[in-house]
Order: C-alpha cells, then structure tokens, then sequence
C-alpha cells in the first residue's frame, strides 16, 4: 500500500516539472514575436520593455528564464500583470479560486447523482422504451456546447419571460459569496450549476448504462442472484459498486479539468468572476502573465486531483492495492 | 414436512423443456427431461459440452430469464411446484433451500468485497441474523470447510485466496442456510488434481454432516464414478440412460455412454 | 488471414468491408451520417445561398439597410416595443428567403451567416481531425513499435500534454500565435489564417487518440503474421507500411467521428472566445458569440 503510493508521488513531480516546462516553452519558446512584447502588452513604452526584460531575464538563456518564472509564480509570488497596471497575479487567482470550485462543486454533485439515477434506471430496464429515451436524452445532453445552452437559459431567465412568476426569482448575472449570503449564494448558482451538469449528465449517464449492462453478464452477478438477493440488492450493491469503479476515476479526472479551466464558458456565459472568467479577461486585455499563471496553476491543480483520484482507486479496487 | 418428504421425492422433475427463441426460430435445448432426486443422494448429471447441463441447473434455480425462453413442464421441489413460482416467492426458496455452486471460483465473487461479507450477506438476507451472530456463523461454515485461519480468511478478498481456497468458500456460502438441495455445476473443472479430490471428498461428506442432496454436473465420468450414488446421462437436451452409477458402469445400454466411458483414461 | 495461401496479395479490404457492412446494418447510425451529408451539402452551397436566394452579403454590417418583405419596404433594425421605443434591436425571423432566421446585432443575415459559419467550422474540425488523426498514428505507431526509451519519453510527453486542461492549452497556444504572426523559419502564417485554430485543435487532442493506436501496434507487433514478417527478415519500415499501417488505420478512421465532434465543440468554444475563427469572418461559435449582444 505505502509503496505504491511513493511510487505514484514520484510520477507526479515528475509531470509537474513537464507540465511546467511545456507551459513555458508554449508562451516563451514558440517561434515568433520577442516574448517581451508579449509580456509588456500592447504599445508598451521602451522603458517597460527594458524593464520587463531585465525582470524576467530576457537577456540571459532559457533554463534561467525558467528558473525566475518558476520563482515568480509560487515562491515569491510576485507575478505582475503589466496589461493590469501591477495587479499582482496571484492573489488575484486565489480570489477567484472560491467561485469556480463553488460551480463546479455543485454542478457535479448534480450530475453524479442524476446519472446514477439515470444510468441505473436504464440499464435495469435494458431494451425497454424507457432505456431508449433516456439514452436519447443522454446523447443530446451530449451534443449540445454549454455556452450556447447557457446563453439560451439566460435569455429565457433573464430577458424573455423573467417578468413571469416562473422565473422572476432569478437574481442577475453575478456571484455571491457563501459567507455573504447561502441562500443568495444558491440562487446565483442553481442555473450555472444545472447548465454545466447538463453535458455530463449525458456522458456518465450512458457510460454507466453500458458498464452495468457488461457487469450484469459477469458470473459474481449471477452468484449474487443464485443467493436469492433481491434484485434491486443484487444490481445497487452488486452491479453498481463494480461499475462506479471507473465511474469515480472518470469522475476525477472531469472534476478537476473542469476546477481547472474547462468551467471557463460557463463561468463567461454567467459572469462568475472565477479563474475562468479571469482567463477570458486576461485574454480579451492580452495580459500573458496572468494567462501564465492561471494555466500553470491549473495544471498543477489538475495533477494534484488525479493523484488523490488514483489513490481513491487505491482504495475502491482491492485488486489494484496488491499489484505492485 | 416430514411426512411430506417421505411421500415425494424430494426434487422431481417431470418433462422439462426448455428452448430458446432466436430470429424467429424456436430452438430446443432441452426436451422432456425427467428425473428425481431422493434426500442425501447425490445425483450425477453428465453430457458433453452444449448438451444443456448448465441450462437445466439454471432452470431448477429459476435464473432463466433471457428474453425468449419458454420453460414447460414441471419441478417440484418437497411436493410444491416451483416453476413459474412468483419472483419473491422464488427467492426465498433460492439459497436458502435450493443452492448452486458455480464452476469458476476465480469470477464467482463480488472481486470488490470480502469472502466474509460476501457469506455474512446470504445469511443476513435468509435469517434473522445480527452482523455480528452472521460473521459467527460465517466463520464456522469456513472452518467446517477445511479453510485454515477462518477468522482471517474471511477478511480476505477473493483475489487474494488460492483456486481451492475460494471454492470451498464458494461452497460454505451455498451451505451457508442448510439447502435441501445443492446444485454444483462443474464445481473442479478450474481446479488442479490434488485440490479436485480435496474438494469431492468434502462434498462427499456433506451429506452425512449437512444431510444434503447434491446434483454434480461435470464431463469427467471419473469424477461421478468416484462421488455419485445414481447417474444421468444427457445426450443433446435429451436424458440418453439412467440408473446407479455401479450399474451404468457395468452394462451402458446407450451407445453413447459406452463411448462415454471409453473415453475415460485407465 | 495468414492460413491463406498466397495467390491473392493481402490487402486491407476485409476489415473495411466489415466495417461498412456493420455501418449499413446500423440504422441510427446511417440517419445520422445523412444528416451530417445535408448538413455538409448546405454549407457547401452557401455562397449561392446568400447571392442568388437570400440575395444578401453576409459579412458587411448593414444596421441602416432596409428589405422588402411582402412588398413592403423594412428596416432591419427594428425599434424596440417599449412605451418610448428607446433602442433598436435587429429583425427577428421574417419566414422570407431574405433574412429568413432574422439579422443579427450588426444587420447581418444569420442565416447566410450560419451556412458560411458552417462551412468554417466543419472545416476546421474536419482538418483538425484529420491532422491529430495523422499526427497521433505517426506517434502511437512509433511509440508502440520501437517500445524501450523512445515509448517511454513519448508516453510520458503524452501524459504531460493531456495533465493541461484541454481548453486552456488550446488557450495559450492561441494567444501566442494570434497576438502576432506566426515565423517558422522562412513561412510566416498571418494571425486570421485557419490553419492556426486546425493546427492547435489537432495538437491538443493528439494524447487522447494517440493511446489506442499505441495498444493497438503493440498488440500486432506480437501478432503472428508480424512475427513471421521478422523472421523472414522484412525490413522494419516495410512492416509498418504493409502490415501495421492497414490495421492501425481502422482504429483511426472509428475514432474519426469522435474525434470531429470535439474538434468542433473546440472549435466554436475557441471562436467563442473570439481567439479562432477571427473576424468579420464566422463560425459557428462567432455567431453564438454574436447572439450574446
Ligand atoms: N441465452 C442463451 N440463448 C441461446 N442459446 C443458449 C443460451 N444459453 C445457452 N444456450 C445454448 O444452450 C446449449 C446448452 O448450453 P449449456 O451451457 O447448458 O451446455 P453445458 O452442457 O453446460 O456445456 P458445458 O459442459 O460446456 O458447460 C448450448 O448449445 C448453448 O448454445
Ligand atoms: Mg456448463
């Protein structure tokens, strides 16, 4: 059990060090413009520009340029935004930090529990009418982007018919703080949350559909039933404690590209001041540290999240805890 | 009940037919099936592979439930029909009078649970039983099994136990509530030799420490030489002879129990 | 396949033929597929669309033009049925050829809009996963022939690529190369060229299609027909292209469609953004883009 997981830690610094590499390499590696200008910002006075240069070492060779970039952004923490005159970078992703996990947290418990109830009803009606709908539900769940269904729900919420009595309790765009106010809290959030569960719903639902249908062909599934377990016994804690196996890793790994940047449109579409509006911003203002910086605590974000979800694993499978 | 049993067979089986309906077609795969099982006999069911073995053990569990499938005939089981029983009815019946043993060990259990839960849960759902009178239980029914360290093993999940470990587990489960009738299909087909005889000679003595009558259905006629008191010799869904194993040695009548026995290594 | 005899040279036929045949059997599947053949048809036609039916051009802005609808001459920017009529919003579905889906915030035709858009979009997407279907069996078959250090660096380059949320990367790929041209040695791709949204489209999903294809060529570097090709002293370059190529391209083309569905969310995501398809020209994430206003 313990070295497995050293094991696993070793592989995660070592992915940190590349996803850190590759980020840099992408902003100041790529074939093109002087990476000062990019930093600088548009029209960026000569002084600025010297500046900037002397401040992320420019002038000198690549692994040092790394070097400072890596101290600016998580040692001393300094990381400026010149587009933002001097707005410090880091702070300013923490403040955001909050409003994002608030979304997607809510979105996902969503999503995990109507595609269980989905995923659970159509594979235990297998070949039935209600499978097939469902199913069909799931697939344009699927299909449909988010930022358009979030602008469509907007429209209808907020201009269209937000004069009705169905939809005149939907505050304006915008977030509230838990601390602030729960129950405003939770009305700002119930339509960004369904909105975004809506694609995931559609996924898991239909994954977990198939991976009970394959469970149920499986022997233990048969023992179960040739013990006289009751059948909604032998599907839950049979069938479905098998399938969410992979469901809870797959879970993971959404989870935290969503908490990383994949909740960004809906956070646009909302105007939820998290970390993925603040990348919009940044983009819009092409304000390349703050852009930086967000990636790269993303992406260490992201591979922090796959390293607990590895151990969650760990702990579901019995059968993985004893192969190394 | 007592009376009951002495006047009926314990499990009688009259006409059994079962076939399966596939792009339109009715196939057979088992047609006008009969036969009876006394209490504390064990009765051998033999027949190549796709002879409809597994199919009628299925049946008698009531586990058959594809689409397309049509059952006739009878089963009673202690004098009550139990075909076309209600489910909730059948279930009742279902490890806690009729229980199966299946032929692979390895996939048999839940791989996310506990040997132990896996028993304790069969229990629990058949009696009244605490978690903790369960765990009890369970631990005997293992010790009685020949596993060694009960209290430990039963902490264990199947993936960590041996072939013949997870076996005579699989058995102390299907013994777990005293069955009248135990079904073991192919139960050492996934076994090596020396486990394979450990676990027929266990099964030969639970009739005398359980009292329980055992239909073993395999393909090696050593194995119902050796274990079985009456033998019943399927060919293609059909029962081609029956009779005590002794006499079935001595003079086959089918030509395909001849061949059957032929093809047994001295 | 192996057993044989050598009359006929071994071709690739029998696992297509069995593919189309599974296809044509699938009755959802060929709806869809006709659904995605009119789609592609319309947006083909978009130029003859906005000249001859709609009669419009779709990439100017016209907030003071006028149209004749039943005869009659309207505007195109419409006030607003407040008490006071402040503002103007743009004309809503006229169920007329010309503006048949309404204008959009800059008096633009939506519908010829969304055929032009189309016609971006799916190419884009289309391009994109052609090229990550390309670069990702270059890499799988790579990886998965030579094994050792060079499955090992390209495995763990992967893993590194598909730790950085899939959007951000296209994100920071598309910041660096929009805010200026880009120079790779003697070439330079303008800020607005396509190619950059299909280039990073594809790139960013190279890890996820590149997997399988790698299981798929281990899988057949210990097949037998391989072994024997060895054996017999083929040269490596040959059994790729005769032996391994055939059988890895199923595995690509059924990832295909997949592959295309992401690309466009991708795509209209980026152009959302607006840091794809870059103005006045459309796709279909400008005009939801548009729609916002
Ligand atoms: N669900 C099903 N649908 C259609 N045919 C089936 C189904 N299940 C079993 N069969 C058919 O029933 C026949 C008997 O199968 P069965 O499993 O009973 O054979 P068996 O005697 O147990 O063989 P073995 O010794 O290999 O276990 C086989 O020909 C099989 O193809
Ligand atoms: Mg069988």
């Amino acid at each position: 059990m313990i070295l497995p997981l050293l094991r696993r830690m070793g592989q995660t610094v070592f992915v940190l060090f590349g996803i850190s590499a590759l980020v840099f390499a992408v902003f100041f590696a790529t074939p093109g413009a002087d990476p000062t200008a990019r930093i600088a910002g548009r029209n960026a006075a000569p002084q600025t520009m010297e500046k900037v240069r002397k401040e992320y070492g420019f002038d000198r060779p690549l692994p040092v340029q790394y070097a400072i970039m890596m101290k600016k952004l998580f040692i001393t923490r300094d990381l400026a935004s010149y587009a933002n005159r001097g707005e410090l970078v880091v702070p300013e992703i923490m403040r955001a930090a909050p409003v994002t996990l608030s979304l997607v947290t809510g979105a996902a418990i969503i999503w995990v529990v109507l595609s269980i109830g989905m995923g659970v009803l159509a594979a235990a009606c297998k070949g039935s009418w209600i499978d097939r709908l469902l199913m069909m539900v799931g697939l344009i769940g699927i299909s449909i982007p988010v930022f358009w269904l979030g602008q469509v729900v907007n429209l209808i919420t907020q201009n269209r018919y937000h004069d009705t009595w169905l939809f005149s309790w939907v505050p304006g765009l915008g977030y509230v703080p838990f601390t602030q106010s729960p129950l405003a809290w939770f009305r700002a959030l119930v339509i960004p949350w369904c909105v975004l569960a809506v694609m995931f719903v559609g996924i898991y639902s239909r994954i977990l559909r198939a991976d009970l249908v394959a469970t149920m062909g499986e022997d233990f599934m048969r023992t179960a039933r040739a013990k006289g377990l009751s059948p909604s016994r032998v599907l839950l804690r049979h069938g479905l404690r098998t399938a969410l196996i992979t469901f809870v890793s797959l879970f993971g790994m959404d989870f935290a590209q969503l908490v990383g940047g994949g909740a960004l449109l809906t956070e646009v579409v909302f105007g939820l001041p998290g970390v993925g509006r603040l990348t919009y911003q940044a983009l819009n203002s092409l304000d390349l540290p703050l852009i930086m910086a967000t990636v790269m605590y993303s992406a260490v974000f992201v591979v922090l999240a796959n390293a607990v979800v590895d151990a969650a694993y760990l702990f579901l499978d019995p059968r993985v805890r004893d192969v190394h | 009940m007592s009376t009951d049993t002495h006047s009926h067979p314990l499990l009688d089986v009259r006409d059994l037919c079962i076939s399966f309906t596939s792009r339109g077609q009715s196939i057979p795969i088992v047609e006008n099936m009969s036969f009876s099982m006394a209490g504390r006999e064990i009765l051998g069911l033999v027949g190549e592979s796709g002879s409809g073995k597994s199919v009628t053990a299925m049946a008698l569990m009531g586990l058959i439930d594809a689409p397309g499938v049509t059952i006739t005939g009878s089963v009673r089981f202690k004098g009550q029909e139990i075909l076309g029983l209600p489910a909730r009815e059948f279930r009742a019946l279902r490890g806690r009078e009729i229980a199966m043993i299946f032929q692979d060990p390895m996939t048999a259990f839940t791989p996310v649970y506990t040997i132990g839960w896996q028993i304790d849960e069969q229990l629990r759902v058949h009696n009244k039983f605490s978690r903790k009178q369960a765990r009890t239980r369970t631990i005997e029914l293992l010790a009685e099994m020949g596993v060694p360290d009960p209290a430990n093993t039963a902490n264990r999940y199947p993936h960590q136990l041996s072939g013949g470990l997870r076996q005579r587990a699989m058995i102390a489960m299907a013994l777990s509530c005293n069955p009248s009738v135990l079904i073991a299909d192919e139960p050492t087909t996934a076994l090596d030799v020396t486990v394979q005889a450990q676990i027929l000679d266990l099964m030969r003595k639970l009739r005398t420490t359980h009292g329980s009558s055992i239909l073993l259905i395999t393909h090696d006629m050593g194995v119902v030489a050796e274990t079985c008191d009456r033998t019943l010799v399927l060919y293609s869904g059909r029962v081609a002879e029956e009779g005590t194993t002794q006499d079935l040695f001595a003079h086959p009548q089918h030509p395909y129990t001849a061949a059957l026995l032929a093809s047994i290594p001295p | 396949m192996m057993t044989k005899p050598s009359d006929t040279p071994r071709t690739s036929a029998g696992p297509w033929q069995s593919a189309l045949r599974s296809l044509l059997r699938n009755r959802s599947a060929l709806a869809s597929l006709a659904v995605l053949g009119l789609i592609v048809l319309a947006c083909l036609c978009a130029p003859f669309y906005a000249r001859h039916i709609a009669h419009v051009d779709p990439f100017v802005s016209n907030v003071a033009g006028t149209i004749m609808l039943d005869g009659q001459e309207t505007d195109i920017m419409q006030p607003n049925d407040n008490p006071l009529h402040l503002g103007l919003s743009p004309i809503g579905p006229t169920g007329h050829t010309t503006y048949l889906l309404g204008a959009d915030s800059q008096g633009r035709d939506i519908m010829a809009r969304l055929l032009y858009g189309g016609r971006n979009s799916l190419l884009i997407s289309f391009s994109a996963a052609v090229l990550c279907l390309i670069m990702a069996g270059a890499v799988g078959i790579v990886a998965g022939f030579f094994g050792g250090i060079t499955d090992m660096v390209l495995c763990r380059l992967m893993d590194i690529m598909w730790a950085v949320p899939v959007y951000l990367f296209a994100i920071s790929l598309s910041i660096v190369t929009i805010t200026s041209n880009l120079r790779i040695g003697p070439f330079v791709i303008e800020a607005d060229n396509l190619l950059i949204p299909i280039v990073i489209i594809a790139l960013v999903y190279v890890p996820y299609a590149a997997r399988p294809v790698r299981g798929r060529v281990i899988a057949l570097r210990q097949a037998e027909f391989v072994t024997a090709a060895r054996c017999l002293g083929v040269p490596r370059w040959r059994i790729v292209l005769h032996d391994i190529l055939p059988n890895v391209s199923t595995t690509l083309v059924v990832m295909g469609p997949l592959l295309m569905a992401m690309a466009l969310l991708a795509e209209s995501a980026l152009s959302f953004l607006s840091i794809g398809v870059q103005a006045p020209a459309a796709s279909w994430g400008t005009i939801i883009l548009d729609g916002e206003g």
